[in-house]
């Protein structure tokens, strides 16, 4: 029995090292090829997972052959467009111009319930708001609104605003995360001076602090209770 | 293209590997083959304490081979051949020609899979 948890901790590692070597894209949204090597991915590595029989070579030498077909195709992909058309397919336009393009739906095997589903899932009710609907190599809907139906932004109303940053956290679970402070060209005494303004005697008191994107200090307490800016 | 070079080195050292271990399984297992004829020839001339003497040096021969082989062949492949040496060390204690003949025949033919399983032919591909 201990041979298949250690078996099953290898191939787990194996496995996370293959999908981290394969991108963040392998995690989200998949194109058809790189579906497909997920899918066997996960095949190949449970089969030795549960049969002790099965040697592990038996797994590692089809997943790092995968690893290096999908990584080569990639690059391939990266240089040739024609590669990229025959791999990953090219997008289809579902409506043009505000008119649903019927051969195109049929051709793409999706009903008028499908692209209406996808519609509404997107927030658009009525067909008359779009523009362009265009059927992604990943499978996704994008859609561009008629103009007159689009958000308003706030270029469009002229209001004056300041570029956001990314909120950093300076305190994790009672620790300074120095990295974070250096990032920011900050020091310690400056985080101090802000915990003495809010009135913190100690950092291992703080649960979570973090610089927001506004630039405002934000922080909870370790009781969970009080909250500040 | 850091991603491709270490998806490439280790694509390119597996294969090396795989030949490596493909060329000692051979090698191991041609060596048992000369052993399973020549235990055919001692049984056939049912020279019993030749063939018994040559059964347990095969048996200690089978578990140095079957520890590398064990990484790379499916388990069950040499849970036959195991079972089979065991039966043949009986077989030739008793001095079963017909047993013995029979079972040095199947060892040479899972000797025999075994190699099979390795080679890059159209039906192991299919």
């Amino acid at each position: 029995m201990l041979i298949l948890v250690i078996r099953t901790f290898f191939l787990y590692f194996a496995v996370i090292f293959i999908m981290r070597m394969m991108g963040k894209k392998q995690i989200g949204e998949l194109e058809p090829f790189e579906l497909v090597i997920a899918l066997m991915i996960s095949d190949l590595a449970t089969f030795p997972m549960e049969d002790i029989r099965i040697p592990i070579s038996h797994a590692l030498i089809p997943i790092i052959t995968l690893l290096f077909l999908q990584v080569g195709t990639s690059y391939i992909e990266l240089k040739s467009e024609k590669a990229r058309r025959i791999l990953t397919g090219t997008p289809s336009i579902l409506i043009k111009d505000g008119k649903i393009d019927i051969e195109e739906l049929r051709y793409q095997r999706f009903n008028i319930n499908d692209l209406l589903e996808e519609l509404r899932l997107k927030g658009y009710f009525n067909l008359s708001d779009i523009q362009y609907a265009i059927l992604e190599t990943s499978g996704e809907l994008s859609i561009l609104p008629k103009t007159g139906q689009s958000n308003a932004t706030k270029d469009d109303l002229n209001i004056e605003i300041t570029q956001e940053s990314l909120p950093v956290p300076l305190i994790m679970d009672g620790y300074i995360n120095y990295k974070n402070l250096k990032l920011l060209e900050k020091d310690e005494t400056w985080l101090y001076h802000i915990l003495k303004k809010n009135k913190i005697s100690t950092v291992k008191e703080v649960f979570v602090g973090m610089l927001d994107s506004k630039n405002k200090f934000y922080y909870q307490l370790k009781e969970g209770k009080d909250k500040k800016r | 293209m850091k991603n491709l070079l270490i998806a490439s080195s280790l694509f390119t050292v597996m294969i090396i590997g795989i030949f490596l271990s493909v060329n000692v399984i051979n090698h191991n297992c041609s060596n048992l083959q000369k052993l399973n004829s020549s235990l055919e020839i001692y049984i056939i001339n049912e020279n019993y304490q030749g063939a018994y003497d040559l059964s347990l040096d095969y048996k200690t021969e089978w578990e140095k081979t079957s520890k590398f082989l064990t990484l790379n062949i499916h388990h069950e492949d040499i849970d036959h051949l195991d079972s089979e040496i065991l039966k043949l060390t009986q077989y030739i204690k008793l001095k079963d020609r017909s047993e013995g003949l029979a079972t040095v025949y199947v060892m040479k033919y899972l000797v025999n899979h075994i190699m099979s399983h390795e080679k890059v032919s159209i039906a192991n591909i299919f």
